[in-house]
């Protein structure tokens, strides 16, 4: 019987990457599950519990892992939203309920490129991306989700990708959230630092697997008015994916 | 603009100083060899080194009893100070008794915290900073900018620029002659002092053993030459054994230089005849932190450093900018915990979160969950804004009404769709970034 996956949109996803979400989609289901996206989801409440904001952030995570409850396996494109529901939610004080929820739901949360790596680490996606790639490491995709060189494994299995590798690759892009707005001087120098080395590597593409990462780099990227251009590792994968 | 936001801007236009912490602190992190080539046992190390903190810091009265008994046994004289006007005093009287005027210092980051420098000074006591860096700083009349590398924000050329104003050394870069300057300078000082005042980097409770850590033998040097050793120590740097000992320095070195192990190791147990030694336990809020629950954990720190030499925001606004004894991830833990200043509360907030700290800690203290409990815990109207606190309320509200939320976004993408242009412009923004505007379409709005 096939296996259903609940697919966890960011918000960020939503509203700025929506062909990230849709290749992702792609992706799930060339691995042959059935794709099952939740209508009611919004936030995982990052934003707020992040900002310290406690009433907020439990609000958010209740409604969340209400909107999940009933998923089997539940896979986003985004490692800080997913440390956000595996690592965080359980910090909260949820009610019971909601409690017994996370304990069910925690574990069975991915992320995509992690999900790929436990459970088709042998799979290469069919199709071409043609061009030159470099690789930002997301903070939270490789401190608190641990993933490895997952994602570097699979660019290099991508017909056409020429990976390139970027000095500092994990050093934090500058996002953090709401301190992109907080503390606004501050993190537009530390992504003046990474848009540099994604320079430096002389990529045409710079791949993540965050779209917060991606936006803010990409902001940065127009402002210096570079060539570069971001994209989601889910949309290199799933170029010229068969259906 | 809060006080905290005019030094990030002061030192983010400082491309030099930037330069000097990137290079000092990255090289520092490069050479760390157990952890860059022996992942396993660095996780081993760190593992026993966090349990045998935690046993330490949650038995702390029962260790520091211990070594207190042990010290008194080896003729070593103790004095309890609750705070750092108490731990001066002591200090200071020591010092009068015996008439001395003029005493040699270990590097010590407790006594910065203190201020004693300042207390001896001023009541006519001369203290002169041994260490190659303190010296460098307590001649350009500065403040440590890092916990072990203290002159990590002066370049090779500023020093230079120091020496030939202080003491007329023709100009020059060379780091052997600026070092030998030094080192020749200091070698009167030792000669000259009185006493000699350090800090201690462990304490070991079962038989009283001083631990001093260094690189460059001042420290060996300034507890030894002088008749009169006094030794300040934090009430949290007390270690139950010697085989626990041989874990914390294990890790040490490799998490503040990059070193296998550091130049000099020094123990000291018994005073020879006709010298006296005096250890001073300080607490000055120590024990506050340690009835926190929900920060004691920040006992558990060896002060080596490694938290701000793997902090990209360390190093883009360097030591200072957290403005006081402790900076990077620690220092923006304590200082609002420690010192509670006004605006200290923002420090916590002063982090992307991204965890290079907690990863690179070798008692595994985990910062940066740290600095967000703390996010949760201020109520500050500087850290939370009444505005942004709005903001917050109406994110929130709207995220947890589906409908709600499809209806605003659908507004406001007709709303950006009357903006002209690729980018969204936000008041005070522009000149940092050019945020691009949401997609046409939402995914829902796709499927």
């Amino acid at each position: 019987m096939t296996k259903t996956i609940h697919l966890f949109v960011p918000c960020l996803v939503e509203q700025f990457y929506p062909q990230t979400a849709a290749a992702t989609q792609k992706i799930l289901q060339y691995l042959g599950y059935q794709v099952f996206i939740p209508p009611k989801q919004t936030c995982c409440g990052q934003p707020a519990y992040n900002s310290g904001y406690t009433p907020e952030s439990t609000e958010l995570a209740e409604k969340w892992l209400q909107r999940f409850s009933d998923a089997e396996i539940i896979v986003a494109p985004s490692g800080s939203c997913i440390s956000m529901v595996r690592n965080h939610y359980g910090q909260l004080s949820l009610a019971p309920k909601y409690r017994a929820l996370f304990e069910k739901i925690a574990p069975i949360s991915y992320e995509l490129t992690e999900f790929i790596g436990k459970f088709h680490g042998e799979s290469k996606f069919p199709g071409r991306f043609d061009a030159t790639v470099t690789y930002h490491a997301s903070c939270h995709l490789h401190r608190e989700i641990a993933v490895g060189d997952i994602p570097i494994q699979l660019l290099k299995t991508k017909e056409g990708v020429r990976y390139l590798p970027m000095r500092d690759a994990d050093r934090c892009c500058g996002f953090g959230g709401t301190f992109v707005l907080k503390f606004a001087e501050l993190s537009s120098a530390m992504t003046h630092f990474k848009a540099e080395a994604i320079i430096e590597s002389e990529a045409e593409y710079v791949c993540g697997a965050d779209a917060g990462c991606l936006y803010t780099i990409q902001s940065t990227l127009q402002k210096m008015k570079k060539p570069v251009k971001t994209i989601h590792i889910a949309e290199i994968l799933a170029s010229g994916l068969p259906r | 603009m809060s006080h905290l936001k005019s030094k990030i801007h002061e030192a983010l236009a400082n491309k030099q100083l930037q330069q000097n912490y990137y290079k000092a602190t990255n090289s520092a992190v490069a050479k760390n060899r157990i952890r860059s080539q022996e992942p396993e046992r660095w996780q081993t190390l760190r593992e026993l080194a966090f349990q045998i903190r935690k046993n330490t810091i949650d038995n702390l009265a029962f260790y520091l009893e211990k070594a207190e008994a042990a010290l008194n046994k080896n003729q070593i004289k103790t004095h309890w100070a609750a705070s750092a006007s108490d731990a001066n005093e002591i200090c200071f009287q020591l010092l009068q008794k015996k008439g001395i005027k003029r005493v040699v210092k270990a590097k010590s980051m407790l006594t910065e915290e203190l201020e004693l420098n300042e207390y001896l000074q001023q009541r006519g006591i001369v203290a002169i900073e041994t260490d190659l860096g303190e010296f460098i700083i307590q001649e350009a009349g500065e403040k440590p900018s890092h916990i072990t590398a203290p002159a990590i924000h002066k370049s090779a050329a500023d020093i230079a620029r120091l020496f030939e104003d202080k003491f007329g050394l023709p100009y020059t870069e060379d780091e052997h002659i600026l070092t030998e300057f030094a080192r020749q300078k200091l070698r009167d000082d030792f000669l000259q002092a009185e006493a000699g005042i350090s800090g201690a980097n462990f304490l070991v409770a079962e038989d009283g053993a001083i631990c001093l850590v260094e690189n460059e033998g001042n420290i060996r040097l300034s507890v030894s030459a002088p008749p009169l050793h006094i030794a300040l120590i934090g009430i949290e740097k007390v270690v139950p054994h010697h085989r626990s000992l041989a874990v914390l320095l294990e890790l040490l070195a490799p998490s503040a230089t990059g070193q296998d192990f550091p130049g000099y190791f020094s123990m000291i147990r018994n005073a020879e005849p006709n010298r006296e030694i005096h250890v001073i336990f300080v607490d000055n809020g120590r024990s506050e932190l340690w009835q926190n629950h929900d920060f004691r954990a920040l006992l558990h720190c060896i002060r080596c450093g490694a938290c701000m030499n793997n902090c990209p925001v360390y190093q883009h606004v360097g030591g200072h900018s957290y403005g006081w004894t402790y900076p990077g991830p620690i220092g923006a833990l304590l200082t609002p915990l420690m010192r509670k200043a006004p605006g200290d509360e923002l420090l916590p907030f002063m982090s992307t979160l991204c965890g290079a700290c907690t990863d690179a800690c070798p008692v595994k203290i985990p910062l940066h969950h740290l600095l967000l409990k703390m996010r949760h815990q201020s109520q500050s109207p500087q850290t939370k804004p009444r505005l942004f606190s709005f903001a917050m309320k109406v994110f929130s509200k709207t995220m947890g009404h589906p409908n709600f939320y499809s209806f605003i976004s659908r507004i406001a993408h007709l709303f950006l769709k009357l903006i002209p242009g690729q980018n969204i412009h936000l008041p005070g923004l522009n000149k940092y970034r050019h945020f691009p505007k949401p997609a046409k379409k939402t995914f829902r709005d796709m499927i």
